[in-house]
């Protein structure tokens, strides 16, 4: 691997110490002259009938500006992949916690004391809560579609029944898993001010700034151009910022006021009402060959839309087909469902549809490994795909370290020692993963990246462009590979979050592409800004461009140090000879990736990650508690650039997997939520999370920067099966529904059906 | 968001009873405010007016008395009752049950009256209280008054403090010689969490060294107050002591408490784990006496 001198190397955040001292300032901290707060009220019915609203002792009490109610509003509809929902509900509400109403008043507590004014009658529907309810004959419809089915994915590829023919062994089972919140501590939040000209002006952390823009300005009668979205520190994400309809109520709250509109969800509005992840049933078959190759495998996928479907139909696409990439598969078929119910909608997270069917997977391979007497890594290692090959969906592998990553993870659990060599209750398993890095079918135009780097008469850098960082620490790694390029410190360069009126168009930070996609970008665009300036350098010089180093911030003639001109130098002189302009750096990337057709063949991202989780656990067996002891995570990254940051990404994924696994539930009763305070929705604390041992397996991929891919999601998809092959090896059940929380292992360990989940718990 | 009420922070234990009979029932004592406080954020409750006693003298501090009593302040933070652990073997017990409360933020600023006068059936330090026969002691319009512990709470939420009346401090008496005591937590996570069910035991050993001639233990989250199992206590004193015979107390325990369904565990897991809990609290009280004997 070449090397490089700031690239590759851990550096500190350029955010860190803002951070770590309370200085940052998030949405929250910020206030616009005259600005007023915004509060929503929302149905408590999971399916009712709007009669009427009334909003008139609200807008008489002192200090309420605007009351506004969907019959207030044109009815445009919203949705990111399917406009099925409305800004405010205006005849039928669809969960408990959907939009009625919103008020602006100069105080939250003025605001909160007029929702209470609001009344609201409710004529209470027949609502269906499950998922085969939904879809049974004569079922309540929540939209106009049949069975509630809003979304179908099916994948045919290879002879499926042949395989299962020719298996040795074929292992079936149903697997669930549960609705989880992204958990980031920022919660979804803007200020929203019209302007002057009609435009209207929103700061606000999203994922995506110029995606949120065209979804919104579709839904209130606008171009996209006449939005503009001004980032400020954010404060996590994780997907669960891909979809802000909050940022649309605030926008006509503020139209309605003519002040502008700050609006905050509570936590208890992020838990009963944002967007979770889409809870999964998976019912999954698999045939193997008495050497342990897969033959075929077969899914059904049931898929818990809630109410209305935002990032759905893709997570179902996802969840249908992205693990079938991680083997060798001759023949796999899928039948995915994504079902209307009258419970919160779920979206995007962190992993989107991946980590559940992993879990899945990963699960069912292991049986299958004890089944057949082969040693569970030895199963992945044959089975695994290889650097160069064509997956069975048309995925090329131009690099991939599956099997290194196996190995190192191995080695470092000192997994032939230990597993199914531990004491009683403990236990090693093992899951891997593959995922992509962007995601051609995401944004069907463009699947690339752009950035501008302007050098500054400093002598340092900014850098613009239309990606995030919502805490992963990608704007850092852009520093290093500014740095790398123009031979200054990372902290000599600025990165600017978007501001859409400024920065050049970018998809933002979705499918793990902010370092293979961005990072592409960015690179580019410091080496133009660098041949830009050796150009400069040149006529300051008298030598050609050609002949000229940059070492330490001086730009100078091969071997003449002293005779070099500062890069602030030759920047300040570039302004004004550019008349203006001065050294303007340029970069576009894109990966070439393919939109898959109509069956999902294609290659649909620009590489491909993999990694190989091993987890130590224990099992108290009387209460059924588990506790993850110690935790290895191999990753095929390409390069890190910023290998701390890097190790951040991953125990951070890991985590969350963990809470995923062990301890976060959205629970329901008749769709309503019940846990909603982040006491009972239970994120891990750190006393529960082991020691977690990030590997980095660096093969650098010949398309990203400096041979890097991404590593945004990768780290939470092998989580649940990692822990729970791990229970099964230490206790020989093995454990089919998430998350596994003590009363539930407890139950499954004692031979019962866990509570509520009749005859399907443990194996 | 809260509603707007008064705040006043009476200088002296006089002054804060003044206060709260001036006041009537709108008015609440504040100390650490981490119950209180979410409460009113949370408009569960609707109050005109808190009464701090965070930084009243005769409410603050833990010291032993000339008798052996251990005394601790109501509005003594939880945290500075982690680091008074040294103090006694008494005040170590507390200790670690007090180490279990929420999480280091929360433990600087919650307090142990507060724990007990929220009086929610999952306190974590009621039930080594209990177990130790601690008594609350509380002052009202010009009298003062002790009440067991065991009595001080009458249902979830409720204690027997009557209208214009503080709780001033806990006292702890000095416990049998040889005793030894433990408290086990079991919830999902590690920290800030409310117990599934926790389990405090004390035992003091007979002369004879092979069984308990005292043994007492407390249940939290499993009945509408924490409470004694003392069916199970009876069926250990004076026999010798056994894992058998302590996980024989467990399943007594077990039948004692009435626990109910909820959110975070179903009455019949809280039952088993009273029983499995009951067992080891045992045997950690047991195991920790013999090794204080040997010493």
């Amino acid at each position: 691997m070449p090397d490089f001198s700031v690239v590759g190397r851990g550096v500190t955040r350029l955010d860190a110490r803002a951070k770590a001292r309370g200085e940052t300032r998030y949405l929250g901290d910020m206030s616009l002259p005259g600005m007023l707060h915004g509060k929503i009220l929302r149905s408590p019915h999971p399916h009712a009938r709007i009669v009427g609203i009334d909003c008139r002792r609200a807008l008489s009490l002192a200090g309420v500006k605007a009351v506004v109610t969907g019959r207030d509003l044109p009815p445009h509809k919203y949705g990111y992949l399917v406009q099925d929902e409305l800004i405010l509900a205006r005849d039928l509400v669809r969960f408990a916690g959907e939009e009625v109403a919103a008020v602006a008043a100069v105080d939250e507590d003025t605001a909160q004391e007029a929702l209470d004014l609001i009344r609201v009658e409710y004529e209470v529907l027949p609502a269906v809560f499950e998922m085969e309810d939904a879809m049974a004959e004569g079922a309540p419809r929540i939209h106009d579609v049949e069975r509630n089915i809003a979304s179908r994915v099916v994948i045919n590829r290879g002879d499926v029944e042949r395989g299962f023919q020719e298996a040795h062994l074929v292992m079936e089972d149903r697997f669930t898993t549960q609705s989880v919140h992204q958990g980031y501590l920022d919660p979804v939040s803007c200020i929203t001010r019209w302007e002057d000209d009609g435009s209207l002006t929103i700061h606000g952390v999203t994922q995506a700034p110029f995606i949120q823009r065209e979804v919104m300005a579709a839904s209130i009668g606008l171009a996209p151009e006449q939005i503009r979205v001004i980032q400020p520190a954010a404060g996590g994400g994780f997907g669960g910022k891909l979809d802000q309809k909050v940022w649309v109520i605030a926008a006509v709250l503020a139209r309605a006021a003519g002040k502008p509109v700050r609006l905050i969800l509570s936590y208890e509005e992020e838990l009963t009402a944002g967007r979770p992840r889409v809870p999964l049933v998976i019912d999954l078959k698999m045939g193997f060959a008495r050497d342990g190759l897969i033959k075929a495998k077969d899914t059904g996928i049931l898929a818990d839309n809630g109410a209305y479907c935002s990032y759905g139909p893709g997570v179902i696409s996802v969840a249908s087909h992205r693990s079938d990439s991680l083997y060798r598969y001759p023949a796999v078929r899928c039948d995915a469902k994504l079902v209307y119910t009258n419970k919160t909608p779920t979206g995007a997270y962190r992993g989107f549809g991946n980590p559940q069917v992993h879990f899945a997977v990963e699960s069912l391979i292991d049986r299958a490994a004890v089944e057949l007497g082969i040693d569970p890594a030895e199963i992945r290692l044959r089975n695994a795909v290889q650097k160069g090959e064509v997956t069975i969906h048309g995925w090329v592998l131009k690099s991939c370290a599956l099997d290194e990553c196996i190995k190192q993870a191995m080695d470092a659990s000192a997994w032939k020692e230990k597993r199914s060599r531990l004491g009683p209750g403990r236990g090693l398993g093992m899951a891997c993963m593959v995922h992509v890095s962007s995601n051609r079918a995401s944004y069907r135009p463009f699947d690339g990246a752009s950035a501008l780097v302007k050098l500054e008469g400093d002598g340092g850098a900014v850098l613009t462009c239309g990606e995030v960082d919502f805490g992963q620490g990608n704007f850092t790694a852009y520093a290093q590979m500014i740095s790398e390029e123009l031979g200054i410190r990372p902290d000599q360069v600025k990165v600017l979050p978007p501001d859409t009126s400024i920065s050049t168009f970018g998809l933002g930070s979705s499918g793990s592409r902010e370092i293979f996609i961005g990072g592409g970008a960015v690179r580019l665009a410091a080496r133009d800004a660098r041949r830009q300036l050796l150009n400069e350098a040149s006529v300051l010089l008298g030598s050609s461009p050609d002949e000229l180093e940059i070492e330490g911030g001086i730009v100078f003639p091969r071997g003449n140090r002293e005779a070099g001109r500062s890069i602030a130098e030759v920047a300040r002189e570039a302004v004004y000879r550019g008349r203006g302009l001065g050294i303007l750096g340029r970069g576009t990337f894109d990966p070439g990736s393919e939109l898959p057709d109509a069956g999902k063949y294609g290659n649909i991202s620009g590489c491909y990650t993999f990694a190989c989780h091993v987890a130590e656990v224990e099992v108290d067996p009387e209460t059924g508690a588990v506790k993850v002891v110690d935790y290895v995570a191999a990753h095929d990254l390409g390069r890190a650039i910023n290998p701390a940051g890097a190790e951040g990404q991953i125990e951070g994924g890991v985590a969350q997997g963990i809470g995923f696994t062990l301890s976060e539930e959205l629970v329901s009763r008749e769709g309503r939520i019940l846990n909603h305070g982040l006491l009972d929705y239970r994120i891990p604390t750190p006393p529960d999370l082991p020691r977690i041992r990030p590997i980095l397996v660096e093969e650098d991929d010949p398309v990203g920067p400096y041979g890097a891919k991404g590593l945004g999601e990768p780290p939470q998809n092998p989580v649940p099966a990692a822990i729970a092959n791990a229970v099964y090896d230490a206790v020989g059940v093995q454990f089919r529904d998430l998350p596994m929380v003590p009363e539930r292992v407890a139950a499954g360990l004692a031979g019962r059906s866990p509570k509520g989940r009749p005859g399907k718990g443990a194996a | 968001m809260m509603g707007h009420f008064d705040y006043l922070a009476p200088k002296t234990l006089a002054e804060a009873l003044g206060a709260l009979q001036d006041r009537g029932s709108g008015a609440a004592v504040l100390a650490g405010g981490t119950d209180l406080l979410v409460q009113l954020k949370q408009r569960k409750r609707d109050l005109s007016c808190l009464i701090s006693v965070g930084s009243l003298p005769e409410l603050k501090g833990i010291r032993k008395t000339p008798d052996g009593m251990l005394s601790v302040g109501a509005a003594t933070p939880l945290g500075e009752i982690v680091s008074a652990a040294g103090l006694s073997r008494e005040a170590a017990c507390l200790a670690e049950a007090a180490r279990k409360v929420g999480s280091s933020q929360v433990r600087n600023l919650a307090t142990l009256g507060g724990n007990l006068c929220n009086a929610a059936p999952s306190a974590d330090t009621a039930p080594v209280l209990l177990v130790m026969e601690a008594g609350a002691r509380i002052a009202g319009p010009g009298k003062e008054r002790v009440v067991p512990l065991e009595h001080f709470f009458t249902g979830p939420g409720a204690t027997v403090l009557q209208p214009g009346e503080i709780l001033v401090a806990v006292e702890i008496p000095q416990a049998p010689a040889g005793f030894a005591a433990s408290y086990i937590k079991h919830s999902v996570r590690r920290a800030m969490d409310i117990a599934f069910v926790g389990v405090a035991a004390l035992m003091v050993p007979g002369a004879d060294g092979a069984g308990a001639a005292r043994v007492r233990i407390g249940l939290g989250a499993v009945s509408p107050t924490p409470m004694r199992a003392r069916k199970a206590e009876a069926a250990l004193e004076g026999q010798p002591f056994s894992v058998e015979l302590a996980a024989r107390a467990g399943e007594i325990a077990a039948t004692e408490c009435s626990p109910i369904t909820d959110l975070r565990a179903s009455a019949e897991y809280r039952r088993e784990m009273v029983a499995v809990l009951t067992r080891r609290a045992l045997v950690a009280a047991w195991e920790s006496a013999q090794g204080g004997a040997a010493r």
